[in-house]
């Protein structure tokens, strides 16, 4: 009964984890273009210049450093310690895009296939409950692969002891799979009884408008204006999927702590994948 | 189908389908035996497929009910229930293969076998992907997709939309053979030739509303042509207006045609007084009968 879904459902996972291993590959093929320090002090430069004055090599445990002149090094090894937690954002970033896509299966359906979907043996509720798990399905084994291949390209690269196994990282191992969740169950509310190539241009715009509710939230707009705004960001994943691994941490992060950011991310999972049954439920072919 | 023995296969009471202000199906109700073959016939837009799509769940009637076997729509009875719409609403991206397996997962009923026998017969390559079949291709794969289940009720809307003549008579045969197996078969076509050849009852909707329905010998029994050629124009007979046997009336030059209800004669006789040249009573064919019920003689 599954068939046609994991058929689908696979389309977007080999494009998604083409594109996430292309990106990694390349990561590890730059990797070596690393760091300028000018004594003590690094510097945000790159590594093009000074390639004609390399007077020696140096080898740590961690990765190489070249030395070019006195009091110049160019180094390939991380400045600090890689939280998991940042590994985990990536793929929950990664998980969220694939979400946005998937999440307009049933607009997909309702793209003209209602008549093959809907006279099969099984409930409309049954059939997209079915097509909304498998697509649940996608988005965790995209999250899985992402943090994987995160972490061989970490280690292809001699970083891998810089992985550090942050406090946090339990809690965001839950955190970013809701938000990559909260992105398609937001998708499928709004795109569910979208007929056409609608469904898809919704998907497509609503990080745009999600980013500029976020940006809006900020602005000094009128109270009346400025609380419909802070309400409408109560659903937007947006809110709560900010990551910052350095002291100055995003400001939305240190305003949301992960619990209740979980607690705002299911919501939204649960309000979406209820909205995308209704509408599907009461739809016409 | 479950429910009691002696019910029809399909039961539709007052089924009305309204859109805003139009209303696509006004308050039909037909109902189909076990074993029928049933042609419904109707200009575009004359609610066939609303009709239809109302019957299967997948439009909400406005009114009026539906029942197969005596019970109402459930999920479940798809299973021995097959639809093809006009427009195959198959997957683009998966190939014919894709969708034959996706179908034998759905459905218990599913024959594998028969699925190979069918694509053989409409010569469709199951490996090519839909999206690169042609409208009739895709119109054979449906009906590969519907038959296959070996469904004790069909309904299929314009089934050979897009198929050459030869795979346009294979589609009615096996619209014969599954009657014959014991099958009930709702089909709508705008080719009435076909639906003459394979109809053993036909249904003819107009605006919505259901103008003709019976079983296709007593119709053309029932409806005959007075057809008469005089020297000059046909005159006007001032008796023939008014004579509740007479559907249409068609004058062309010298020659009147009369669509008449009953045996004619009748209308042969007042014709008679208008001194024609000659006068003969025709048959009409399934044709005749449809235009004169939509009055696009």
């Amino acid at each position: 009964m599954y068939y046609k879904e994991l058929l689908r459902v696979r389309r977007f996972f080999i494009v998604f984890a083409l594109t996430v291993t292309a990106i990694g590959l390349l990561v590890v093929l730059f990797s070596g273009h690393a760091k300028v320090s000018v004594g003590d002090s690094p510097s945000p430069h790159y590594a093009l210049a000074a390639q004609h004055v390399r007077t020696g090599d140096k080898q740590s445990e961690s990765g190489s450093t070249q030395v070019y002149a006195p009091g110049i090094e160019i180094s390939n090894e991380p400045s600090e310690p890689l939280p998991f937690s940042a590994l985990l954002a990536i793929a929950g970033f990664v998980a969220a895009i694939f979400g946005t896509c998937v999440g307009t299966s049933l607009s997909c359906e309702n793209h003209g296939h209602l008549e093959i979907a809907w006279t099969r043996p099984a409930s409309r509720i049954g059939y997209a409950a079915r097509l909304m798990a498998v697509d649940v399905a996608g988005i965790i084994a995209i999250f899985a692969y992402t943090l994987a291949l995160c972490v061989a390209a970490i280690y292809a690269a001699g970083w891998l002891h810089y992985i550090v196994v942050d406090g946090q990282a339990g809690v965001n191992v839950v955190r970013f799979l809701l938000y990559a969740l909260a992105w398609f169950a937001l998708v499928a509310g709004l795109t569910a009884s979208v007929r056409s190539r609608g469904g898809t241009y919704v998907a497509g715009f609503s990080w745009l408008v999600m980013a500029l509710l976020l940006v809006l939230m900020d602005l000094s707009l009128p109270p009346a204006l400025h609380a419909l705004v802070k309400g409408l960001n109560y659903l937007n994943p947006l809110l709560y999927g900010s990551y910052s691994s350095g002291a100055e941490a995003a400001r939305h992060v240190a305003q949301i702590g992960s619990v209740e950011a979980m607690i705002g991310l299911g919501a939204i999972i649960v309000l979406g994948i209820v909205a995308a049954l209704t509408q599907w439920r009461v739809l016409e072919a | 189908m479950p429910g009691q023995p002696e019910a029809p296969a399909i039961a539709i009471a007052a089924l009305t389908k309204r859109y805003g202000a139009t209303t696509a199906v006004d308050n039909l109700s037909i109902s189909i035996p076990t074993g029928a073959i049933f042609g419904l016939l109707g200009t575009n837009g004359a609610g066939k497929t609303t009709t239809f799509k109302c019957a299967l769940g997948l439009a909400r009637p406005s009114a009026g009910t539906v029942r197969f076997g005596g019970e109402p729509l459930q999920p479940k009875m798809f299973e021995s229930m097959s639809y093809m719409p006009e427009r195959p609403a198959l997957y683009d991206w998966m190939t014919g293969a894709q969708h034959v397996e996706a179908a034998r997962r759905s459905f218990t009923r599913f024959d594998r076998e028969r699925a190979r026998e069918l694509s053989d017969l409409f010569g469709l390559d199951l490996r090519k992907g839909v999206g690169k079949l042609s409208k009739g291709q895709q119109s054979a794969l449906g009906l590969v997709l519907a038959f296959s289940i070996r469904p004790e009720i069909l309904v299929l809307d314009e089934p050979s939309s897009g198929l050459d003549p030869v795979h346009q008579r294979h589609v009615l045969d096996l619209m014969i053979d599954a009657a014959a197996g014991g099958a009930t078969v709702v089909f709508s076509s705008h080719q009435i030739g076909q639906v003459e050849r394979a109809a053993d009852r036909v249904a003819v909707l107009h605006r919505g509303k259901l103008v003709l329905e019976g079983i296709v010998e007593d119709l053309k029994a029932q409806e005959k042509i007075v057809e008469a050629t005089f020297e000059g124009d046909a005159p006007t007979i001032a008796a023939l207006d008014g004579n509740p046997s007479v559907r249409h009336l068609m004058r062309q030059g010298r020659l009147l045609r009369a669509y008449v209800r009953g045996s004619g004669d009748g209308v042969v006789a007042v014709i008679q007084a208008a001194s024609p040249t000659s006068v003969r009573i025709l048959d009409q064919n399934l044709e005749d009968i449809f235009l004169v019920a939509v009055g696009g003689n």
